[in-house]
């Protein structure tokens, strides 16, 4: 099931001395499977997007499409909506505020017209995706835990619907290095367990590991779309708009500068000490 | 920044942005005590034209001057509609059930509108044109005599300063948590009165949650430069008004007397 | 300075903890535990550690936001058991938190940044020129009145920093006052601290990124409350077993240098920037 923007624009607070455009004309097709990596500065308009794409939003002109129909036709199901797609935004933990864990995982299940024995295999199946013991957690208080185990909670409770879509807002800002690689980790299971994954971050050597597929937004518009080896050989062009193309990939343009005969669409750990050993010595 | 909410200052420097805080605020509610008085529709109209140059003198953008009052189109529409309908019911035009449309009920509704219009634009004027600093040394002034019977003014001050600042990040952060409870499913836009009702509590707690920690984390900051409720280091000298700051005071003293009287 | 009067007097230590321990809870858990390190005047340090390490806890001592529970503990020359300097101590230092927002007590540059100097009893006539002089040390100059809430990210987070520089601290204590930022913010808050270092203030550096602390003098690691390692940014990197330990992931160039000898291909030395590996390999 694809998610179609179709030259969807956006404006904030239309009418008004405030008004700000954030979209102009963006089409874009997310298909099944995919994992996605949006980029662009601050302000660029990613958040809006992600937003027009979950529904959250209305879109000033253009429409959106979930499976080829209309998400904002005023006939079109938003529970099926909800249920297909998941959004965890910016510092997710913020939005747990049931007394015990089981409850605000399940927070999401309330209007489906499952049974209670699915519901429950639903919320166990969430938890432990995050990395966590259904039964030692269940009726723990979710603010008990830690920073990075919070987050993990809170998406939990986005998953526990069981969405074929999983869009993500910098899911790893302020996480330490290991719970980043754990949850990054775990983003990778749940894509090969085929979920669609739409995430943005800033983070373009997890972007490079993990994403197919890289969206660079600018100023409200399409900068670059296209597989990740590709968007990111441009290392100059996204370097002179502020967007950076990671550690990596500047460590390959180091060595191609020195002569080294190192593909550019070297952007990946691993590709990078095979391309090194493998030309050593030179 | 989503949807800024409207009186926020804007800095400028013009003769009313100059003009000291605690008179700009005296001013206001001199002029309020005027317009309260004012009992007639050509007397709005001098008010009306009085709030006008102000608005041109500070330079504020009609939008922005305008905006808070505007919002409450509704608001003032069902109060007009009140008052024409059961106010003056000795000589209505005609009377159905317990309706009885009168022009006197007509002339009251415009001068309660009148009011509240011109009341919200002033202090319209006085928010856009003064920093928020300002606004609550100004207060603080204000309230100084208080200090005398053992009032902790200046730190109603603070507090009121710090809430003012983080009126905007509340506000976009009580969006977000909207958001994205509603995208796990939560029914806020649903016609149900119940369900309505139900789902302000996923998006009260985080709020709430959210509120706490900002403001611990604001007061260890401002622990941290050396703010302390227990004595106050720095002795604030009021700087004396200037002679721009008498005649503004002068001027609007005068206006509202002479509504006042008449 | 030359060197024989360098040796006749040394640096001073401008933070000096010997054995503190800080425990939150009832139940004792430590969240400091006999936790010993000094920092000189005028040196870049960097404390690492994952999340829940105790490095927020220790820069919370340093500038008395948190009082010593058990140990010794001297900042800026004074003796932070003592009440009495509890305001000097917090005049001489200056901490800059993780998010900008919370920082803020004005919607107008200037008005926060005079906040600090009139808490301190600055006369009201000098605070003009230290918030000019803030400013241009964070490369803001002619920001006094634009609102704090029109800005980005990165210049929130140097408009903090210039709003602790307006006390004009000797010691500046950044607690992971990037984490929030994007790239481009962050790259402009690890220069502007990086030129206050260069002017001479001692700068603590609070961090959960091995990639921000390449550039100190010295870095300390922390691991449940205790001090791990201390030592040199490339004594301390280039251990990569070290790090595991701590819950921080190596440099890009350490990781790769350490795999390539896996291969059978050994450098000469360990480097711990992309500058120093590309040397290495195009010899």
């Amino acid at each position: 099931m694809p998610i179609e923007l179709r030259e969807v624009s956006y404006t904030y607070a239309p009418g008004t001395p405030y008004a700000a455009q954030a979209l102009k004309k963006i089409s874009l097709i997310v298909r099944d499977g995919e994992f996605v990596g949006i980029m662009g500065r601050t302000g660029c308009g990613k958040s809006t997007l992600i937003q027009l794409a979950a529904g959250l939003l209305t879109p000033s002109a253009g429409q959106v499409f979930l499976d080829g129909e209309d998400i904002n036709e005023r006939h079109f199901d938003r529970n099926r909506l909800r249920q297909k797609v998941g959004v965890v935004f910016q510092f997710p933990e913020i939005q747990l505020f049931e007394t015990t864990v089981e409850k605000d995982t399940a927070f999401g299940l309330k209007y489906l017209d499952w049974s209670g024995e699915k519901k429950q295999a639903a919320v166990r199946r969430a938890l432990e995706w995050m990395g966590f013991d259904f039964e030692a957690v269940r009726n723990r208080s979710p603010f008990g835990f830690s920073g990075g185990e919070k987050r993990r909670l809170a998406i939990a409770g986005v998953l526990a619907v069981m969405p074929k879509f999983l869009i993500l807002d910098e899911p790893t800002a302020g996480l330490d290095p290991l719970s980043r690689e754990a949850f990054l980790e775990l983003l990778r299971k749940l894509h090969q367990g085929g979920m669609t994954v739409l995430m943005i971050s800033h983070d373009a050597d997890a972007l490079a590991e993990y994403a197919g597929r890289i969206v660079i937004l600018k100023e409200g518009m399409l900068f670059r779309d296209g597989p990740a080896a590709e968007v990111f050989s441009d290392q100059e062009g996204l370097k002179e708009n502020g967007i950076s193309a990671g550690q990596v990939r500047e460590m390959t343009e180091r060595l191609r500068r020195r002569g080294w005969e190192i593909p550019c669409g070297t952007i990946r750990y691993g590709q990078l000490l095979e391309e090194i050993a493998g030309r050593w010595p030179r | 920044m989503k949807q800024l909410p409207v009186g926020l200052y804007q800095p400028g420097s013009s003769v009313i942005h100059r003009l000291d805080g605690s008179a700009k605020l005296l001013c206001l509610f001199i002029l309020l005590a005027g317009v309260v008085h004012t009992a007639s529709l050509p007397g709005y109209g001098i008010w009306a034209a009085f709030t006008v140059c102000l608005i041109r003198l500070a330079h504020i953008p009609p939008g922005t001057a305008f905006g808070s009052a505007a919002r409450l189109k509704w608001f003032f529409g069902v109060i007009l509609l009140m008052n024409l309908c059961f106010y003056g019911p000795e000589h209505p035009w005609m009377r159905w059930w317990i309706f009885c449309p009168s022009y006197e009920g007509l002339i009251q509704g415009i001068h309660v509108v009148a009011r509240v219009f011109l009341l919200l634009v002033l202090s319209n004027v006085l928010m856009v044109s003064t920093a928020p600093l300002a606004m609550t040394d100004a207060m603080e002034r204000l309230l100084s005599p208080l200090r005398l019977i053992g009032v902790p003014t200046d730190l109603a001050a603070m507090i009121l300063s710090v809430a003012v600042q983080f009126i905007p990040t509340f506000f976009e952060e009580t969006d977000n948590i909207r958001k994205a409870q509603t995208a796990r499913g939560a029914r806020f836009d649903s016609p149900k009165l119940w369900e309505k009702a139900k789902a302000v509590l996923p998006l009260l707690v985080p709020v709430f949650l959210a509120a706490f920690q900002r403001a611990d984390e604001l007061s260890l900051a401002m622990e941290a430069r050396g703010y302390r409720t227990d004595r106050r280091v720095w002795k604030k000298k009021y700087p004396p008004y200037q002679a721009a700051d008498w005649l503004a005071l002068l001027l609007c003293a005068a206006l509202a007397a002479a509504f006042i009287i008449i | 300075m030359s060197d024989a009067i360098k040796a006749e007097n040394p640096v001073p230590d401008i933070v000096k903890a010997e054995n503190l321990v800080h425990s939150y809870a009832e139940d004792g858990r430590r969240s400091l535990d006999s936790l010993s390190l000094s920092v000189k005047q005028g040196e870049f340090l960097a404390i690492l550690g994952h999340n829940g390490s105790g490095k927020t806890t220790l820069a919370r001592h340093l500038n008395v936001l948190l009082e010593v529970q058990q140990g010794e503990l001297t900042v800026a020359f004074l003796n932070a058991k003592d009440p009495a300097n509890v305001w000097r101590i917090r005049e001489k230092t200056g901490m800059v938190f993780q998010n900008p927002e919370n920082q803020f007590v004005s919607f107008v540059v200037e008005e926060d940044l005079s906040f600090g100097p009139r808490n301190f009893g600055v006369p009201e006539a000098e605070i003009p020129a230290r918030v000019r002089r803030a400013l241009a040390a964070v490369d803001m100059s002619g920001y006094e009145k634009r609102s704090t809430h029109l800005l980005s990210g990165g210049q929130k987070q140097r408009i903090a920093i210039a709003g602790v520089l307006t006390v004009e601290p000797d010691i500046l204590i950044f607690d992971e006052v990037t984490s929030m930022l994007d790239p481009a913010g962050r790259k402009e808050v690890r220069d502007t601290i990086a030129r206050l270092h260069e002017k001479g203030k001692t700068v603590i550096m609070i961090s959960h990124d091995i990639g921000e602390a390449v550039g100190a003098d010295r870095a300390a690691i922390l691991n449940s409350g205790r001090l791990l390692a201390v030592g040199t940014p490339r004594e301390l990197f280039t251990d990569p077993e070290l790090l595991h330990r701590a819950g921080l992931t190596p440099p890009l160039p350490v990781r790769l240098y350490h795999d390539l000898r896996g291969r059978g291909i050994r450098l000469s030395y360990c480097p711990i920037t992309c500058g120093e590996l590309e040397e290495l390999l195009c010899r």
